[in-house]
């Protein structure tokens, strides 16, 4: 066998699959690291409440620039808070904890989903299911935690704004994650097709 | 006949076994197949065989497919539903 055909035909070994597993238990808990705890302590310690909110302003950045070239900030705008209600501080918290939700609800899913086809039964009904329960987690993801965030931008940043306001459009992860989604729609409907062809051969001798 | 009605093929390979004195382990092994598969065969559990199953069988046991097999008239208790 070529090297090509090894790269193309190589399977999971279990090595694979052990560092798979580590990463869907790692993941979810980095995210949750990484997005909810710092807020929670800032919360909990009175520290001034952080957010970072899109805008489509733009402002000079202290960068040298040589001939006609201009630089400057945009995209994103970074608030301190330090006067921040309950409402704002919960509203704040709630698109992270949404994507940690929904990032344990999917890592249980592959988890579950990566045992099974491990188990050399790839297309049963269980499969078809976890397949759309993922597909709609991403769309979900894209979907409501982008609507939660909107509303929290709203009510965060609104107090500290003389004319509140906040920015909506669809970034490139937002399309990628429909894409994401979309595709694994595609596959769950691939994976149905192979659970009734296997009934057909179900007592073939 | 619509497809997804059960069928009434009976296979007598239990029969065609006991008339040459063979054993299903053996068989197994002369034709190729698993014995589980031989055992589905023998037990009315199989929905479908191959071509290449059945030439194997017919080869190792000395007779034809329809010594084999055998289609019951409807009304008479049905070897397996599907």
């Amino acid at each position: 066998m070529t090297n090509r055909e090894k790269f193309w035909t190589w399977s999971l070994s279990r090595a694979d699959y052990v560092v798979l597993r580590i990463l869907l238990v790692l993941i979810p808990l980095a995210y949750a690291v990484r997005g909810l705890v710092p807020a929670v302590v800032d919360w909990v310690t009175g520290a001034p409440l952080h957010w970072t909110s899109r805008t489509e302003a733009e402002a000079a950045a202290p960068v040298a620039t040589s001939g006609a070239a201009r630089v400057a900030f945009a995209g994103e705008v970074r608030w301190t808070i330090p006067d921040a209600g309950t409402v704002q501080r919960v509203l704040a918290l709630l698109p992270s904890a949404e994507t940690v939700v929904l990032l344990v609800l999917g890592a249980v899913c592959l988890w579950r989903l990566v045992t099974g086809i491990r188990a050399g039964e790839p297309f049963q009904a269980a499969v078809v299911r976890r397949l759309r329960v993922l597909a709609l987690l991403v769309l979900a993801q894209v979907i409501v935690v982008r609507a939660t965030a909107l509303v929290a931008d709203f009510a965060v940043t609104a107090p500290a704004r003389p004319d509140p306001q906040t920015t909506v459009g669809l970034g490139a992860g937002d399309l990628l994650g429909f894409a994401v989604g979309l595709l694994l729609l595609a596959l769950a409907e691939c994976f149905r097709q192979g659970v009734r062809l296997r009934a057909d051969v179900e007592g073939l001798v | 006949m619509p497809v997804e009605e059960p069928h009434r093929v009976v296979c007598r390979l239990d029969e065609v076994l006991a008339a040459r004195g063979l054993t299903l382990t053996a068989v197994a092994e002369q034709v190729g197949v698993s014995l589980v598969n031989l055992s589905v065969l023998k037990n009315q559990r199989a929905k479908a065989i191959r071509f290449s199953t059945l030439t194997a069988l017919c080869d190792v046991l000395g007779c034809q497919p329809g010594d084999l097999f055998a289609v019951e008239t409807a009304g008479s208790d049905a070897g397996d539903a599907a």
